[in-house]
């Protein structure tokens, strides 16, 4: 079930630093691949299925030929790398942030080469000092190295970019406007399949392990790489568990295996030998499943589709049979009223909206007609916004009400809540 | 061009048009806050929600590309309650204080509210307070409870203004429009963001609490502030124990030369059109034998304000009775920029050359030092600073400084009171209409100058037909709506 | 006479490094609003002048960019900042009484806020001092912030 690929170095002491790093191996795909056309490079990916965990699960090579073959006029492209990690629950990329910085460098090298890029980003959450401290050092370090900059290597610079305190900027275009150095506003949706556009140039957004996992499947192969997880989902990823968990914490693991075994086995169980009563499977904005369902689930993209939730970025939240479902529900639409960009009305009125409702909830005063509303505002919230974090927050109240409705009407007849 | 179906009615257009201008331009209503044609897409307020064909989701039509076959419905029942919905979230926040609203009669957000059936707020939570009383400069009042936050505003400061005076701060439903400390909204044309306002948020302090809009009569005008011709709508009425009344100009589409917009000391020249002069009434022929008998020689100095009906008949007037007729455009070198501003002040010194007026300050001042009689049409040169022994006669429309003991003085109608034309700054003839009738409409200059001498045309159209279409070239029939370009003046 | 901000020799530097590292001045925004609030301890008016003026744009984008993050501050802070993380997994464990743990005993010279999750889950419930994360909180460990803190 556990499996090291990205996380290879996690347990090595100060393998941030590059000559610890060099020694176990780091920089070692690029000698072979970096002599390989770009296209060879995109097609292994391709042919690895690698999908994003940003959350979003998309295949990773063809977000790179896009990017490879956007037309510009100047030559310029960038490869932007997202981690701004703000999903409650994810706490993964900062492992690699802080424990294994070389190897995203790597995959930042071996990507440029890929796409044609020569400048990257790391736009790191702003909360996240430590890391990027530890990150900014370990560049400096691949600079004085000779793997950035002037480099027989491709000259590739890398800038570490650090975000403010927006979940919004982890939206791939609200992320390029921050970095553009405007309001973290998502973009329009645009009218034909496209990369996207830093400046106006093509530019290439990944997260940071779905960079992390480039080294080994270039330097392994394809094969190598499917090896690990399911025909759609192959692979690893760093799946997280977080709340009523005995061990909490940041686990590597292949896709497909058993969700209730992982909480059970790798997780220790649920806190304090209580029962299991429902699972957030991939951060805050994957849809609530619960414990009953649970021990059908496998851990990859289809079979948590299958379960009208999603695998999101695997950071799961884990809550026990004591948990008031009124008061979680009300916890997460403060999250999504307090990070909603505000740009569009059905986002900026209906997350403030349902927040209010729930609190009416919590309170014990609400009506019927609060729990219509709160059902009518998740729906105008859905597809019919400029990004996704609408929908998200939709999905989020719509399968609260949809497993434990009972709790919500309990609420509102006063009983038990 | 490519096919495409609204509401099951074919129309053709422009392949990749935007569906919302194409549903604008073909009358299909589409409800809408943010976009702008002037200011572009910025897809924000979700309102103009259609569904087409094939669309798992409904599509919003300010970011949606005409394709061949694109079928699009605006009406169905589904998109309908989608809008519904997305305008209740709308009004949340909303005070819904109308009553006490400026906008309330021409609020987007209120046609809406009324269009989809929306009664009976739902909101049973507290509503999110924000400031109710900003004052932004420049006349403009800002309502951050009723704003929308559509950005038309600080598009329109960020990108045609360029004065970056207003921006969104905060975020999400703290976000609000806002100008910086001490720097206030700033800018020749900075009250236009009124007009683009949707809502009730942006009111102007000139206009405020003034009227209820649907007490106003509007009319179709041209600006005469300086030589542009930007196009606008006056609004007007009469109310008890009142004369009518102009409450404000507003800017009126014209792609070819102010677009959407005006500047704002156009916008509040109203306020002089307001301040007509006393009447001083006329005497036929006290005029004639004072202009038309004496031998001794006459010059006639013109506003270049004056239409060109007005021009053309004093330039007939003028021939007939050898008075030497001037007219000397005004040029104020701080006022024009590159956008609608024009240094040329006088709206309509471009017919002088059409009319064959002379316009040399030299040959005037020549003139003038050795006239018997002056004769002033409402010239700002000569209510002031002119040297000369000679006699004035001033016709005026306005009251000015030093007006002696006004026997010399006869008043007439103001461009408000009387149809006309004007040719702008780029040859392009307008039509202008008579807005205001009170007690001053009656004596138009044509009408004084036709009483002094009845053998001129007496009418428009026989002015027209007689004289002014040989000088241009073309009859009045043929100025379009939008106003028709000249073809430059035939020196041959 | 307004006071008007200058950057340390060493920020001044940094601002001509980073001015190299992206295709358009604008983009320094955001590290420009770090680089004042970390010298000044949060962003005053003539110091988002200055930036304003250093990239030749307006004044109010680089505030109406500033006020879009949660993390920047228009006024003079207290000595300290613990930013105890209120989202789901912290609240699940308990975030509730290190917000009140911390209400309760720190006195005027700390800032306590609630903050949304901080990236530290597996962790919870956790909080940063000053910026610098404090995980897996329990009795003891609030005591040693507080200790910290000298409060
Ligand atoms: C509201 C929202 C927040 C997001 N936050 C993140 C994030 O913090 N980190 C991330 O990598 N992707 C995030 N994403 C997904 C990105 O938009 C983008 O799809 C991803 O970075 C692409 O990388 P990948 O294909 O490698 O996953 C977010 C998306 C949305 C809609
Ligand atoms: S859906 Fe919400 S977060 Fe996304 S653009 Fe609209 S307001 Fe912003
Ligand atoms: S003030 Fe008016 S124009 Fe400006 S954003 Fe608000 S609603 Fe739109
Ligand atoms: S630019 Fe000239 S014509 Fe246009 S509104 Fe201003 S003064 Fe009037
Ligand atoms: S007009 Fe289309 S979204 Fe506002
Ligand atoms: S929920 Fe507290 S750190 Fe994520």
């Amino acid at each position: 079930m556990l499996v090291k690929i990205v996380s290879k170095k996690f347990d090595i002491p100060n393998a941030h630093t590059i000559d610890v790093a060099l020694e176990h191996g780091a920089y070692s795909a690029l000698e072979d691949s970096l002599v390989k056309e770009p296209k060879e490079l995109r097609d292994i990916i391709i042919e690895s299925n690698l999908r994003g965990k940003g959350g979003g699960g998309a295949a990773a090579g063809n977000k790179w030929n896009l990017a490879a073959n956007q037309p510009t006029e100047s030559g310029t492209r960038y490869l932007i790398v997202n981690a701004d990690e703000s999903e409650p629950g994810t706490f993964k990329d900062r492992q690699i942030l802080a424990k294994d910085p070389h190897l995203l460098i790597e995959g930042i090298i071996l990507t440029c080469h890929a796409i044609g890029a020569k400048s990257s980003y790391i736009y790191v959450r702003g909360e996240y000092e430590e890391f990027i401290t530890i990150l900014e050092g370990a560049v400096d370090e691949a600079y004085a190295k000779g793997f950035l900059g002037n480099s027989k290597y491709g000259n590739i610079d890398v800038v570490v970019h650090r975000g403010a305190g927006a979940y919004i900027c982890g939206e791939k275009s609200a992320l390029i406007e921050s970095l553009e150095g405007n309001r973290g506003h998502p973009r329009l949706k645009p009218h034909q399949p496209e990369s996207e556009f830093y400046f106006g140039e093509p530019a290439l957004v990944n997260n940071v392990e779905t960079i992390a996992s480039v080294p080994f499947i270039l330097e392994n192969g394809a094969d190598a790489y499917k090896a690990h997880g399911t025909e759609k989902s192959p692979g690893t990823l760093l799946f997280a568990m977080s709340g009523h968990i005995n061990n909490p914490g940041v686990y590597e693991c292949s896709f497909g295996h058993s969700m209730l075994d992982f909480i059970e086995q790798t997780g220790g169980g649920i806190k304090n030998g209580k029962k299991l009563k429902a699972v957030i499977p991939g951060g805050a904005s994957t849809p609530i499943i619960p414990a009953h369902l649970i021990k059908d689930v496998m851990m990859d993209y289809e079979s948590l589709r299958s379960f009208d939730s999603a695998l999101g970025t695997g950071g799961m939240i884990i809550m026990d049979e004591d948990t008031d479902m009124v008061k979680a529900l009300k916890n997460l639409l403060h999250f999504y009223h307090h990070e909603s960009c505000g740009q569009c009305t059905p986002c900026r009125e209906g997350t403030s909206w349902a927040d209010r409702v729930m609190q009416k909830f919590v309170d014990k005063r609400a009506t019927y007609e609060d729990l219509e509303i709160l059902r009518s505002v998740s729906r105008t919230m859905n597809g019919k916004t400029i990004c996704v974090f609408a929908p998200a927050c939709s999905d989020v109240i719509d399968g609260f009400l949809r497993h434990f409705e009972d709790e919500f009407i309990a609420c509102i007849q006063e009983e038990a809540c | 061009m490519v096919n495409i179906s609204v509401d099951n009615q074919k129309i053709e257009v422009e392949e990749n048009a935007l569906l919302i201008k194409v549903l604008q331009d073909n009358d299909v209503e589409i409800s809408h806050f943010c976009y702008h044609e002037a200011l572009g897409v910025d897809g924000n307020c979700r309102m103009c929600m259609v569904e087409i064909e094939g669309a798992k989701r409904p599509q919003i039509a300010c970011n949606t590309l005409c394709k061949e076959g694109l079928k699009v419905h605006t009406k169905s029942p589904n998109i309908l309650k989608v809008k519904q919905e997305i305008l209740e979230l709308e009004l949340i926040n909303h005070p819904v204080d109308c009553p006490v609203c400026d906008q309330a009669g021409e609020c987007s957000l209120q046609n809406y509210y009324m269009d989809f059936g929306l009664y009976g707020s739902r909101h049973s939570v507290e509503k999110t307070k924000k400031a109710k009383h900003v004052d932004l400069g420049s006349n403009v009042m800002l309502d951050q409870e009723r704003c929308v936050l559509c950005a038309r505003c600080t598009r329109f400061t960020q990108n045609i203004s360029k004065s970056n005076e207003l921006f969104i701060i905060g975020r999400g439903d703290q976000a609000r429009v806002s100008s910086a400390p001490n720097k206030p909204l700033n800018n020749p044309y900075a009250m236009n963001v009124i007009d683009l306002c949707p809502v009730g948020a942006l009111t102007s302090k000139d206009f405020r609490f003034q009227q209820r809009v649907w007490f106003l009569d509007s009319v179709e005008s041209i600006c005469h502030g300086c030589s542009k011709g930007c196009n606008i709508t006056i609004d007007h009425n009469t109310t008890k124990f009142d004369n009518d009344r102009i409450h404000r100009y507003r800017p009126r589409r014209n792609m070819a030369i102010n677009s959407y917009f005006m500047c704002d000391e156009g916008r509040l020249s109203f306020h002089k059109e307001n301040k007509k002069s006393r009447h001083f009434p006329f005497n036929a022929s006290t005029l004639r034998t004072l202009m038309c008998t004496d031998e001794s020689k006459k010059v006639m100095l013109a506003n270049a304000s004056l239409s060109v009906e007005n021009l053309s008949i004093l330039k007939l007037f003028c021939d007939k009775y050898s008075i030497e007729l001037f007219s000397l455009p005004i040029v104020d070198e701080t006022f024009g920029d590159d956008w609608l501003r024009n240094s040329v002040r006088s709206a309509n010194a471009s017919a002088l050359e059409f009319l064959e007026i002379s316009s040399s300050y030299e040959a005037f001042l020549k003139a003038a030092q050795t006239s018997k009689l002056l004769i002033n049409i409402n010239h700002p040169l000569l209510f002031e600073n002119i040297e000369s022994h000679a006699k004035i006669m001033h016709f005026t429309t306005h009251d000015f400084e030093d007006m002696g003991d006004m026997r010399n003085i006869v008043s007439f109608a103001s461009y408000s009171h009387e149809n006309g034309t004007l040719i702008n700054s780029d040859n392009i003839i307008q039509k202008f209409s008579k807005s205001l009738h009170n007690i001053h409409s009656e004596n138009t200059l044509h009408h004084i100058f036709t009483q002094i001498d009845n053998t001129l045309y007496k009418t428009q159209e026989t002015l027209w037909s007689g004289y002014i279409s040989k000088q241009l070239g073309l009859g009045f029939s043929d100025i379009q709506k939008m106003g028709t370009k000249l073809k430059g003046v035939n020196n041959a | 006479m307004r006071k008007i901000f200058e950057l340390s020799p060493q920020n001044l530097e940094k601002l001509s490094a980073l001015r190299k590292q992206y295709p358009e001045q604008k983009a320094i925004v955001l590290p420009l609003l770090w680089m004042v609030q970390n010298q000044l301890s949060y962003l005053s008016e003539e110091g988002m002048q200055f930036i304003a003026t250093e990239l030749d744009v307006p004044y109010m984008h680089v505030y109406s960019v500033a006020s879009f993050y949660t993390m920047f501050i228009f006024e003079q802070p207290k000595k300290h900042l613990i930013e105890v993380c209120r989202t789901l997994s912290c609240a699940l464990n308990g975030a509730d009484d290190v917000k009140a743990y911390f209400d309760d005993k720190c006195d005027d010279d700390v800032e306590v806020i609630e903050v949304e999750c901080l990236g530290a889950c597996g962790g919870a419930p956790m909080c940063a001092v000053d910026g610098k994360y404090k995980e897996s909180l329990d009795d003891a460990k609030l005591e040693a912030i507080l200790k910290e803190l000298k409060c």
